[in-house]
């Protein structure tokens, strides 16, 4: 890996780490969270405005997933900063608010939405420290 | 232009207005620092071999492909097929994403981890059920941009090379080949 590593710093001035750090992340340029549990080639597949789910290559086991405009939505939400696990939250609030007034005959993707729920629940997936912050930032 | 030869900062690519003309594009370092820092490998790979052209500068690449008759005329984003331009979702600043472009390709291959004590990496056909999305925001000219994103994204069954209800995620088509 150390070829890949000092090309990566030659090419764009960045250090590549050792490992893999599964997080959700926030992209300000894309405005969007992502989660990906592992280091695979991902698939994204569109739900909606708001949410894509990533699968796998054959499409047989979801990876990630990924919230667009999440700061967009934050700021003309009644999501704090300081909610215990704002992912959850903002999932929550689009399955039981937001949900069924978007889309009450779409059981498919209120059933998306449910399960990134739980997966997110289940795997404990919280938004890192400094991103927090860039999310929250004067909003 | 690095020690390499590889050129990652200026990047042809056809013009979003004309795809016989091109224009050059350089990647957002800010994306790049942050794949870097979590380690994404996958995500970097795509970025030298499907938008750059040049397979992933790893030990010994090319080590799996020694024995392969098949001549990889890969050029990255030069082999766009499509443009769109538009995202349609919500984004913090009014319009953000209405100027947004977005690049589609379908290449044969792309890189991926494979463990072994030369290579780690094996080049491997690309997804049949997948398309390639990259996004770009052009500069005031119209002949220089950025690359900000880039992603598989799932194939729309009614046209295998191109994205899944790509009427209802972008506004508008540019230009399709």
């Amino acid at each position: 890996m150390n070829k890949f590593k000092d090309a990566l710093k030659a090419d764009f001035g960045v250090d590549l780490s050792d490992d893999f750090t599964k997080c959700a992340c926030y992209y300000s340029k894309i405005d969007c969270v992502e989660f990906l549990s592992d280091d695979v080639v991902v698939i994204a597949d569109r739900i909606d405005p708001f949410l894509t789910v990533l699968w796998n290559e054959d499409f047989s086991d979801y990876v990630g997933f990924k919230l667009k405009g999440f700061r967009a939505w934050y700021v003309q939400s009644n999501w704090k900063n300081n909610d215990f696990n704002l992912l959850v939250k903002a999932l929550e609030d689009f399955v039981t608010k937001i949900g069924d007034e978007m889309f009450p005959e779409d059981e498919a993707r209120k059933e998306a939405y449910t399960n990134v729920l739980e997966f997110v629940k289940r795997e404990n997936i919280g938004i890192a420290a400094n991103d927090m912050e860039e999310i929250t930032k004067a909003a | 232009m690095t020690a390499n030869n590889r050129n990652v900062e200026l990047i042809r690519a056809p013009s979003p207005f004309d795809p016989k003309k091109d224009i050059t594009l350089r990647i957002d370092r800010g994306i790049v620092g942050k794949l870097s820092e979590i380690s994404s490998t996958h995500k970097l790979y795509q970025m030298y071999y499907n938008i750059c052209g040049y397979p992933p500068p790893v030990n010994n690449i090319g080590y799996y492909e020694r024995e392969s008759k098949v001549v990889d005329n890969s050029c990255g984003i030069k082999d766009t097929h499509a443009v769109f331009q538009g995202l349609k979702r919500p984004h913090l600043a009014e319009d953000g994403d209405k100027s947004v472009f977005i690049y589609i390709s379908k290449p044969d291959y792309i890189y991926k981890y494979k463990p072994g004590m030369v290579c780690v990496v094996a080049r491997s056909r690309f997804p049949e059920q997948a398309v390639f999305a990259v996004y770009v925001n052009l500069d005031s000219s119209g002949e220089t941009g950025e690359i900000f994103n880039w992603e598989l994204v799932k194939s729309d069954p009614e046209d295998m090379r191109l994205p899944h209800n790509h009427k209802d995620r972008y506004d508008q088509l540019r230009w399709k080949k």
